[in-house]
């Protein structure tokens, strides 16, 4: 018995130790398996959404940024009979602009809890909806959802910067580079759900709270993003670019873009809408809608409209690269301001005749003038004098072989030579901006060197990542990487570059009160089958004695007679640079030249006696013209505060007796407005002037040199009739630059 | 017909023993206790004289009222004490535990079913309380008139399952309850107490027959008929439907009929056949077929309700991990594992104390057994020695199997875990088993050494 009693117990403890492994199997090894059954199953995980943060300009404008709207949804299961279909259908149709069968046909799916009728409707809407629901009891019937959209205040400014979301995160620009940071981290909220799916005792309640999105400040200035996107457009159609325009603004001393575009902003809330040329080109192309070519072509499109040509595009910077020959060939001291060089019209490399833009030659001058000549045979001598080897060091050193490390998605890398087929003729080529291809931004970064007195920088558009109190989390700005050039010969590279737009082929990057160092550029397409096709580009920065800003405009392909970068680009360079360093409150400083040929600005002469007035105009040097009897002044043309050329200016002043009890009367004479565009500037003048007319001229200076500026637009249409005396601004432009 | 013949078996036996008695050392055997005269306990040696060294053994319990010669001449002593005090450790603890798991694990149920989150504690607690009582007060009973009661309350059962048959509620396919208004009850849990007693009885009569040489005598007596009783009682059950009831019923069968020394050669007969059956009823029905496909493969048959009830029973367990969830915290209580305060309940605990807790379930019913068998080791005579382990073993074996149909080790079937599983009746005939098994062990046999 007592043995049996034994085995008995032996027995228990055998299926007891059976019956532990058993639980070991189930509690430890499938632990994890079970585990995530359990909670698949019966934990209901609410997803909070963290908000996405704001992408902001310098001055805090909201560029992107989260709005409130509302996804109508209704539950079909819920709707009893057809009459109510009938009713929901109509009248939803009629608040939210969806067609009545297409609702209609959601509340015949009888099963369905959550058919969706329209997402993103606005509040306006929403509360429409609302009424509808609590007017007819519709509370199970018809939902309202709290969503999020993402909104883009600026709609069409930099548009190809700031980029877009899509519904799995940035598609390009920030949105899409700076995706997870803005993202954040979701949190959850974990509610048990019983087994009939009724919400189990809150003990069991999990809240993770969201981590909320980092908020981008950037560099980008919206204003001047403003002024570079309207002289992009204004190229972009003046001068029939046929592969688009892009251009940056960039700060010399950090590297931060205060703003880029590539010409065609589109709508950011609607991205997928094809604007301008895209559109235009869909629809030349004649294919039938919505087929497989059409649809296709249309991506096609989408993608290059999205498509940030300042990063991605590369290009043969062609005469704006002669800046870096020049600064190593200075650094180097391979030659100096004063160096004598000659042009023959061609240089011999290597047993290859390489030719100057001036098949003439440029004699044999100064490298200065040389350089503001844009002559080619001068670059190459001095490469030559440089050397392969230490012209790649600083090729590289300027950070041509690599990317600049920019903040944006897709830079494209430049197209470089190798260091083993760098030899005398590639090194020709390459001292004049040929023969390798560069982005816009890599090219704009390079001119910063010599801007900033020769520091490499890195660009940047996000000035830093701040969290959702407002703590700075990161900061955009990168150090300076070295200095490769002396500040020396950046000034004197400065100065040179200024004389090339005061008296050189950029003359068209002149601005009135401000020292412009400039550098025009026109490049072949080698890579392309139409040899006629060109870029014009133009790399300005300013003031040239201390600068600030630095200005890329490059002209993809211009379609019309003149495509030089001269023309074609450094004109609205002009213009970016007048209205941003006026925007950046940076105070202009006239030479004495430019003083004496200044525009006049009109004081208030009425009220005044005639003699006092006879004498400020007089001082100004100002012709002037009394009309009517009397001592005091009661009316004047031009008229106070207007512009007008010193030069051949004429004043209207109408004087009366403030004695006499009569009301001061006069006649004016009239003129036709007459036609003076495409006019020599000087001409122009003299058509104006002896009509009666005041002129007040803007753009580039030294119009009355060489074959002469021409007058590219005038401020009062032809054939309109003008009292004499009134002012006509002229807008002077050279067409006679060349510069390749 | 039993008790008769019991009767005058007894009287013989008692009447010689009150003669042999004058040399109890105390001589506080009452006149009752006389009448209930233990069995002569057989013995290979002399017996000497009582000494003092009997007391160690019950050491602390000074309170031992008093020791008496099992037999004159022999070397067994009869020892009254209190009750085994480490078991009632192990059953307090057991039914304290078992509670709180029942209230954390009908917590929900109760809640949806009954709309009252103490439905079904304040129930057990109520139970387990007149359950207690019940233990203490059959405690005090000297289990000689439990022995003399056993007739019949073996027939009232029997009568019970009987009637069950005729006058059952049913649930679904299977007739096991009998409802008295006030209170149901299944008379199959009755009767895990009456076989247990009832075979514990009838070796107590036949010892000479059973511990006989001659084989098919000591077959006939040993093994036989205590077979054909359990046979009666398993068939009964086994016309309820109540599978889980018969195979528990049968188990205790075995086991007490083992102990008291059944024939081995018959156990593996026995075995054999019984494997061979098992054998051919899954190979020739479809049913049994299917139910051991579900129970191989639970998760390809979900849908059904008492798969879902073993799937979802498995991921609570599973979820718990090492120390699981923590007390209270069950995720799959709440309706995934439906009634989850009756036959599941081990899910629960194995969910809400992890690894740790469901192992210590194990553990604590491991010594429950082994303090059993501890007392049925010094009980006085074979109905104490065999009722004990009867008892203990319808308690472990109902433990393990419950355990092992929560953790998917065998196929499912109703079994409920004692102490743990709610269940008005069933605790309350737990209590009862408990009190006899108490009152056992305050009686134990000493031996000179």
């Amino acid at each position: 018995m007592y043995v049996r009693t034994l085995i008995v117990m032996l027995a228990f403890i055998l299926a007891a130790g059976y019956l532990g492994v058993q639980l070991f199997r189930l509690q430890i090894i499938e632990h994890e398996e079970n585990l995530g059954k359990v909670l698949d199953n019966l934990m209901q995980v609410t997803v909070i959404k963290a908000e996405r943060g704001t992408i902001y300009d310098r001055n805090m404008q909201k560029l992107a940024q989260n709005i409130t709207t509302y996804r109508v949804f209704i539950s079909p299961a819920d709707i009893e009979d057809d009459e109510t279909r009938v009713h929901i259908s109509k009248e939803l149709s009629k608040i939210l602009d969806v067609p009545y069968n297409t609702i209609y046909e959601k509340t015949l799916k009888e099963k369905r809890k959550d058919e969706t009728i329209k997402e993103h409707v606005d509040k306006e809407t929403a509360d429409k909806v609302r009424e509808l629901i609590n007017q007819y009891g519709y509370k199970r019937q018809i939902y309202l959802q709290t969503t999020s959209k993402r909104y883009y205040a600026y709609e069409n400014l930099a548009a190809q910067v700031i980029g877009y979301l899509g519904t799995d995160g940035g598609l390009f620009g920030l949105e899409l580079q700076y995706n997870d940071a803005l993202t954040g981290t979701d949190g959850k909220y974990i509610t048990a759900r019983n087994a009939k799916n009724e919400s189990m005792p809150s003990k069991y309640d999990v809240k993770i709270d969201p981590q909320n999105g980092y908020s981008l400040v950037t560099t980008l200035d919206m204003n001047l993003q403003a002024i570079l996107e309207n002289q992009l457009r204004a190229t972009y159609e003046e001068n029939l670019a046929g592969n688009n325009v892009c251009g940056i603004i960039m700060d010399v001393d950090t590297g931060a873009v205060l703003a880029m575009a590539t010409n065609w902003g589109f709508d950011l809330n609607d991205p997928f809408t094809l604007v301008g040329d895209y559109a235009q080109q869909l629809e030349q192309s004649e294919l039938e809608t919505n087929s497989t070519e059409y649809n296709n072509l249309k991506w096609e499109l989408i993608y290059s409209m999205w498509r940030n040509k300042c990063v991605s595009d590369t290009y043969e910077p062609g005469s704006t690269f002669k800046i870096i020959t020049s600064a190593i060939g200075l650094e180097t001291g391979a030659v100096t301001a004063d160096s004598v060089l000659t042009c023959n019209g061609k240089q011999h490399v290597s047993g290859v005749d390489i030719s100057c833009h001036k098949k003439a030659g440029h004699g044999t001058n100064s490298f200065s003038y040389l350089l503001q000549q844009s002559c080619n045979p001068a670059m190459m001598q001095i490469a030559e004098r440089i050397g392969t080897k230490t012209f790649w060091q600083y090729f590289e050193a300027f950070g041509y072989l690599t990317k600049t490390g920019i903040d944006l998605p897709a830079e494209a890398a430049g197209i470089n030579h190798s260091f083993s087929g760098f030899h005398s003729v590639e090194m020709a080529t390459s001292s004049f901006g040929q023969t390798f291809k560069t982005t816009p931004i890599q090219q704009l970064t390079a001119i910063c060197t010599i801007a900033n007195g020769g520091h490499v920088i890195t660009p940047y558009v996000v000035e830093s990542l701040i969290d959702s109190d407002g703590n700075v989390v990161v900061s955009g700005e990168k150090e300076s990487k070295r200095q490769i050039v002396s500040s020396e010969v950046c000034a004197q590279l400065a100065e040179i570059l200024e004389g090339g737009v005061i008296d050189g082929v950029a003359r068209n990057a002149y601005v009135a009160g401000y020292h412009v160092a400039a550098k025009t550029g026109t490049s072949e397409k080698r890579d392309e089958e139409d040899e006629t096709l060109r870029v014009g580009s133009t790399v300005a920065f300013a003031p040239a004695n201390d600068p600030e800003i630095a200005v890329l405009i490059m002209v993809d392909e211009p379609g019309g007679a003149v495509k030089s970068g001269g023309t074609v680009a450094a004109p609205y360079v002009a213009r970016v640079i007048d209205e941003s360093l006026q925007y950046l409150n940076v105070g202009r400083s006239y030479t004495d030249e430019e003083l004496a040929s200044m525009s006049y600005q009109m004081p208030d002469f009425v009220g005044e006696t005639v003699v006092n007035a006879q004498a400020e105009l007089s001082k100004a040097g100002l012709s002037y013209k009394v009309i009517g009897e009397g001592s005091e002044i009661y009316a004047q043309l031009p008229l106070s505060g207007e512009q007008l050329s010193k030069e051949n200016g004429l004043v209207y002043l109408y004087a009366y007796d403030p004695a006499s009890e009569e009301q001061p009367s006069h006649e004016t004479e009239q003129q036709t407005v007459p036609d003076v565009k495409g006019m020599k500037v000087s001409a122009a003048i003299v058509v104006l002037t002896n009509k009666g007319f005041n002129v007040n001229i803007t753009g580039s200076l030294n119009y009355e040199e060489g074959t002469g500026a021409q007058v590219s637009g005038q401020s009062v249409s032809p054939g309109t009739s003008l009292p004499v005396g009134s002012v006509i601004t002229l807008v002077s432009m050279h067409t006679d630059v060349y510069d390749q | 017909m039993f008790r008769r013949k019991k009767n005058k078996n007894n009287q013989k036996d008692s009447s010689e023993k009150i003669k042999r008695k004058g040399k109890a050392v105390s001589g506080e055997v009452s006149e009752k206790k006389r009448k209930l005269a233990p069995e002569p306990v057989q013995s290979s040696t002399q017996i000497s004289e009582p000494k003092k060294q009997i007391f160690p053994l019950r050491k602390r319990k000074k309170k031992a009222s008093a020791v008496e010669y099992a037999e004159a001449g022999a070397d067994i002593y009869r020892a009254k004490g209190s009750i085994d005090r480490p078991m009632l450790v192990i059953i307090l603890l057991l039914i304290c535990f078992g509670s709180i798991m029942v209230f954390s694990a009908s917590y929900a149920y109760a809640l949806d079913e009954m709309n009252d989150s103490y439905y079904f504690i304040k129930r057990q607690i109520a139970f387990a309380l007149v359950g207690l009582a019940i233990m203490f007060g059959v405690s005090l009973v000297d289990y000689r008139h439990i022995r003399n009661f056993t007739p019949l309350y073996f027939a009232v059962s029997l009568l019970l399952l009987v009637a069950v048959l005729v006058l059952g509620v049913a649930e679904g396919e299977a007739v096991r309850w009998i409802d008295l208004g006030l209170f149901a009850f299944q008379p199959s849990e009755i009767m895990k107490l009456g076989l247990v007693l009832m075979l514990s009885w009838y070796y107590s009569l036949t010892e000479k027959q059973v511990r006989t040489k001659k084989f098919w005598r000591s077959s006939a007596f040993g093994t036989f008929i205590p077979l054909a009783i359990v046979a009666v009682v398993c068939v009964l059950i086994a016309l309820e439907k109540h599978i889980s009831g018969t195979i528990i019923m049968f188990a205790i069968g075995m086991v007490v009929i083992f102990v008291a020394g059944g024939k081995l050669v018959w156990f593996g007969a026995a075995s054999g056949a019984f494997v061979a059956a098992v054998a051919a009823i899954i190979a020739f029905t479809d049913y049994a077929t299917k139910r051991l496909d579900i129970w191989l493969h639970p998760e390809n048959y979900s849908v059904q309700s008492e798969v879902w009830q073993t799937l979802q029973g498995l991921y609570a367990i599973g979820s718990g991990g090492f120390f699981g969830v923590g007390l209270g915290n069950s995720r799959q209580k709440h309706l995934f594992v439906s009634q989850p305060q009756n036959d599941f309940i081990y899910a629960i605990v194995g969910e809400e104390l992890g690894f740790v807790g469901a192992m210590l379930v194990i553990v604590l019913f491991m010594v429950f057994i082994w303090r059993g068998l501890v007392i049925a080791k010094r009980a006085p005579d074979t109905f104490s020695k065999l009722a004990a382990t009867g008892i203990v073993a319808k308690v472990g074996i109902q433990a393990l199997l419950n355990i092992a149909v929560v953790t998917n080790s065998m196929p499912n079937t109703g079994i409920s875990l004692p102490f743990f599983s709610y269940g008005g009746t069933a605790l309350l005939i737990l209590f009862l088993e408990m009190g006899v098994l108490l009152s056992i062990s305050r009686y134990s046999y000493l031996q000179k050494q």
